[in-house]
């Protein structure tokens, strides 16, 4: 069973940040983010040792499921929260970024990050799994249940939208 | 054509961006948490960071109570034995005894013996196994311990 435990910790090592991403835009902070991928990774454990699975580390369409499925969950018991606490008032850690520049003087990057994290709900999800995840259009299709034509317009949509905010926000700087 | 090339340029400014890894506590409570799933490795609660790596804590001193009984019985193979001392073992670690319990499996006559006094006595040989139920309370594992052992049992003889 210690191999399977290594082959399940490299592909962690392997997937941990595009599955942290994608939970991301799930959990309010990323600690949420990490239980949310916690959540997922032991879901797929038990759910891989079930019969003729063979136990091996799952698919990533499977696991990007799972995080969406953990995340809605999170999300009821959020507002329901919220409704209870609405009197606190929670403060945006600033140097907490979803993505990193390669490049850390990578001024387009800094702003193409920002504008990924302001895309909506619906538009980021798309973009994360493809581009971080390198799932096909049929896959993402199956983890939103909607149709591959609905994926790659969402996909095309939010690469318009960030190219628009990124030349709004190069206009700005230089305005 | 030219949107195609403009979304090719997009694409490739995004590949520049790398997704943040999982913190260094995540990762390691995650991978402690498959070492327990795969059985390998036990995660002690509440910090995620220490990992003991090797059988269940119980197994520790379930593994010492086993040499305690192989040792009592083969060096006291006729001796009355008092049972093991479970309830130290255990409330050493952190383990509670819910319950104890004695139970005679077997009685076997095994004639008339002269102790050292000269008096006469009858020798039995009981087959004894004990029963401890023990709670981590860390974990909410509860074990049952079996502990089979043989007793001597010497009984005065005043009529024959």
């Amino acid at each position: 069973m210690g191999s399977l435990s290594d082959a399940w910790k490299r592909w962690l090592a392997e997937n941990g940040p595009r599955l942290l991403l994608f939970a991301r835009g799930w959990g309010k902070t990323r600690e949420d983010a990490e239980d949310l991928v916690q959540e997922a990774v032991l879901k797929m454990w038990h759910y891989q040792q079930e019969e003729n699975r063979g136990g091996k580390p799952p698919d990533l369409p499977l696991v990007f499921s799972t995080i969406r499925f953990a995340g809605l969950m999170l999300h009821r018991s959020e507002k329901r929260r919220r409704k209870r606490e609405e009197a606190i008032v929670y403060l945006n850690d600033f140097q907490d970024v979803w993505l990193d520049p390669m490049m850390e003087d990578d001024e387009d990057s800094v702003r193409l990050r920002d504008a990924v994290q302001n895309l909506s709900d619906k538009l980021r999800e798309v973009i994360v799994m493809k581009t971080w995840g390198g799932l096909t259009f049929a896959q993402i299709s199956e983890v939103l249940a909607i149709s591959p034509n609905t994926a790659a317009s969402r996909y095309r949509y939010a690469l318009e939208q960030l190219t628009q905010d990124l030349k709004q926000m190069r206009e700005e700087r230089h305005a | 054509m030219r949107e195609a090339v403009r979304y090719e340029a997009m694409e490739k400014a995004l590949l520049r961006l790398m997704p943040a890894a999982l913190s260094e506590t995540a990762q390691a409570g995650m991978e402690a948490q498959l070492d327990e799933l795969s059985g390998s490795v036990e995660v002690l609660s509440g910090d995620a960071g220490v990992i003991r790596h090797g059988f269940p804590r119980w197994a520790k001193w379930l593994g010492g109570i086993a040499a305690a009984v192989t040792i009592g019985v083969f060096a006291f193979p006729f001796g009355n034995q008092e049972s093991a001392p479970l309830v130290g073992i255990a409330e050493d670690d952190g383990m509670v005894v819910i319950t104890e319990l004695d139970r005679v499996e077997n009685v076997l006559d095994e004639g008339l013996f002269v102790d050292a006094g000269g008096s006469a006595v009858r020798k039995m040989s009981v087959r004894v196994v004990g029963e401890s139920r023990i709670l981590d309370e860390e974990t909410g594992i509860e074990v049952t311990l079996t502990e089979p052992r043989r007793e001597m049992v010497l009984l005065p003889v005043s009529t024959f």
